[in-house]
């Protein structure tokens, strides 16, 4: 495809070109992503990767940086976890009186290019992502992640030195609070949507321990149509520890285009949970590149989607040195006519003997017109490994809901309890516990939202 | 207490039950005995309301009320409880939670007030004792990872904290080995009472040892076709089903 044939990215090439590339160290690194992108263009049904991703209503509108417009710290209190260090981003700038740095860290707000973590951010970020010194050969160039790093305007940077353990988890929200009154044009849909390119960028040095939450997040719940396009860099020193948590939340209108991506080096360990609870279309794309030996990688996923909500996650695990491993478990519950791909990909290089890798994805269909793809692909070139993918597409189980109603429990509150136990496995694993509560709180408000919105489908 | 009435019923088009006359009081325990495919399991879930199940003719009633027109729900509201010939494995469903869950929607539909955490924990501490339940058993997902045995315990755990009017063990004994049986045989001796009724379905004579029937029937190609005192079920285990060929070609 030809640059000049894809019209919808002259209003983000406009957006670039309102504020340009800024200052080194990021100033050419922009420049490169912006003109990969405009080379690239967005992603056409014919693009395999995007191919279930509807993407017309997210780039129909004109594009607004939701950062036009501020807002008051306090909007943020609701969504904070008490025994957290903090940053928080309100419209994606960050909000000082909101936030609590960790001490003994380097943190700062991106917006801030010549601060105290300059040499961080020289070093690292963007230096992996957009398919540069990420992927394989077919990896290409995310278009939203060459997008983020050309027209992100704030973002935080989280350096861990070498030796240290965080014993409190770092909290890194990010939300959005979109204009309420989105001007429509003739046939109702918006003209234009407010949009924001949050960046995380988190360095762990070697033996550290940490752990990162993410929130995605919007002031008003039921707000319309915003568009979210973050991406977030980890870089896993020999030897770290990295939990990681990403707690997409987004308003029901809202879109979500995200983009993380993890470098794990020797015997460092990065385990991410990924919830998807909000949004009318959510997509998150994770690639894990295990670059050192021993290295081990966990990424869990659930999505929980009701009426017309799409979510699809795209996982690309590179095995690049011997005895590494990769556990996936993503499930998801979908009702209503809510759909969601899960494309699971693992690539084990030829080096990357021991490889020891597995993939599951369940989903668990309430009702008939709703749809789950499950495509896991294995690519091996080692011949000493072991893969194993699994994948399901099912309804609750009959004989379990007899069971509990045989004792008494009542049809309502049984399909409640085993559409609970199944999605729990992942919120489970939380162990920070205000984090784990609100985790619980959401699975059962949307399960709850799940039920009622999928009674007229 | 039960009175099932000439009850007819079909699973995928196919006759399985074919004019079941039952009827149990009040205190008593009834052992329905028959080979494989004689439909005993077939007339416990058809009791308990399973879907799969149609009922093309007869009536079910439990004190007087129309059984047929109860979810399972209901049914267990009413006083009804099936211990499962295979208890369903429910992973991410803790057992005790599920103990509570059940005790408190019983005594929600029943208008009696619910049970709070400490008192239940009392209750189930007091049951898990009286039937040699381990504890630990409270802690796991519902029958996940439980042995045979594990789970035929569990299932007259449910019994003994639900209380229910008309306990229906299908095959309680099946897959137990003889300390086993002695142990769930105790829970069920435990818990006979003037008010309370069982039905115990069994494919041998070996746990009415322990739970000495009032009335024995035996069920053969979906009717029973004789019924009589604890005596006849040592004849069927002297005779086998063979001799009752007779009986069911004159019924």
């Amino acid at each position: 495809m030809t640059a000049g044939a894809d019209t919808r990215i002259g209003p983000y090439l406009e957006l670039f070109a309102g504020r340009g590339a800024g200052s080194e160290p990021l100033g050419t690194r922009r420049q490169q992503a912006i003109e990969r992108f405009e080379e690239a263009g967005f992603p056409t049904p014919r693009d395999e990767e995007w191919r279930q991703t509807n993407l017309g209503p997210i780039l129909r509108p004109r594009p607004v940086p939701a950062s036009g417009r501020a807002l008051g710290d306090g909007v943020a209190l609701p969504f904070l976890y008490p025994g957290c260090d903090r940053m928080v981003f309100v419209n994606g700038r960050y909000a000082p009186a909101a936030s609590s740095p960790p001490q003994g860290v380097t943190a700062f707000s991106l917006a801030d290019t010549a601060g105290p973590g300059s040499d961080l951010l020289a070093e690292h970020l963007g230096a992996s992502v957009d398919g540069r010194a990420s992927c394989s050969a077919d990896a290409g160039v995310h278009p939203f992640a060459a997008l983020n790093t050309a027209l992100f305007e704030d973002g935080a940077a989280i350096g861990i030195p070498a030796g240290t353990a965080l014993e409190r988890p770092i909290q890194v929200l990010w939300l959005s609070a979109p204009s309420a009154d989105a001007a429509a044009g003739d046939n109702g849909a918006p003209v234009s949507i407010e949009v924001s390119f949050p960046r995380l960028l988190v360095v762990a040095g070697e033996n550290s321990q940490a752990s990162v939450i993410e929130t995605f997040a919007a002031a008003d719940p039921a707000a319309g149509g915003y568009f979210v396009c973050p991406a977030a860099e980890f870089v896993c020193g020999a030897g770290s520890v990295v939990r990681h948590t990403r707690l997409q939340a987004d308003a029901v209108g809202a879109f979500h285009l995200g983009f993380q991506h993890a470098r794990l080096d020797r015997a460092a360990a990065f385990d991410s949970s990924s919830l998807a609870f909000g949004g009318a279309l959510v997509r998150n794309d994770t690639v894990a590149l295990l670059d050192g030996e021993g290295a081990d990688c966990t990424l869990d996923g659930l999505y929980v989607l009701a009426g017309s909500q799409f979510t699809g996650n795209h996982m690309r695990v590179e095995h690049r040195q011997p005895h590494t491993t990769s556990h996936q478990l993503y499930k998801g519950v979908l009702d209503g006519q809510a759909r969601s791909v899960f494309n699971g990909r693992i690539y084990v290089h030829q080096a990357a003997q021991k490889t020891d890798a597995k993939q599951t994805n369940r989903n668990l269909l309430l009702s008939k017109a709703a749809l789950a793809n499950s495509n896991p692909q294995l690519e091996i070139f080692a011949d000493d490994v072991r893969c194993t993918h699994g994948s399901t597409i099912g309804r609750l189980d009959g004989d379990a809901l007899f069971y509990l109603r045989a004792r008494g429990i009542g049809f309502e509150e049984a399909h409640g309890m085993l559409v609970h136990a199944f999605a729990r496995e992942v919120t489970d694993k939380a162990t920070f516990e205000p984090l784990r509560r609100d985790l619980e709180a959401r699975l059962f408000a949307s399960l709850n939202g799940v039920r009622s919105n999928g009674q007229g489908g | 207490m039960l009175r099932v009435k000439d009850l007819h019923a079909k699973v995928e088009e196919q006759e399985i039950l074919k004019g079941v006359d039952l009827e149990v009081c009040a205190g008593e325990v009834h052992a329905v005995m028959g080979p494989n495919g004689s439909g005993k399991s077939t007339l416990a879930q058809v009791l308990a309301g399973k879907e799969d199940y149609e009922v093309t003719a007869g009536s079910l009633e439990l004190e007087g009320e129309d059984l047929q027109e109860m979810a399972p729900e209901e049914r267990a509201h009413a006083g009804l409880f099936l211990a499962f010939q295979y208890p369903v494995e429910i992973p991410g469903v803790g057992n005790s939670y599920f103990l509570k869950a059940a005790v408190n929607a019983n005594r929600k539909a029943r208008d009696e007030p619910e049970l709070d955490a400490m008192d239940f924990l009392k209750l189930l501490r007091e049951r898990a004792t009286l039937v040699d339940v381990d504890e630990a058993l409270l802690r796991r997902p519902v029958n996940e990872g439980f042995s045979g045995g594990e789970k035929k315990r569990n299932e007259i755990l449910q019994m003994a904290v639900l209380e229910p009017r008309l306990a229906v063990l299908d095959e309680t004994d099946s897959g137990l080995d003889i300390d086993a049986l002695k142990t769930v045989a105790a829970g069920v001796n435990a818990l006979r009472a003037e008010n309370r009724a069982f039905v115990v379905i069994t494919h041998y004579q070996r746990l009415l040892n322990y739970i000495v029937p009032d009335h024995v029937h035996v069920l053969l190609d979906g009717r029973i076709v004789r019924s009589g005192g604890s005596e006849l079920a040592h004849e069927l285990e002297e005779k086998g089903y063979a001799g009752f060929d007779g009986a069911r070609a004159g019924a």
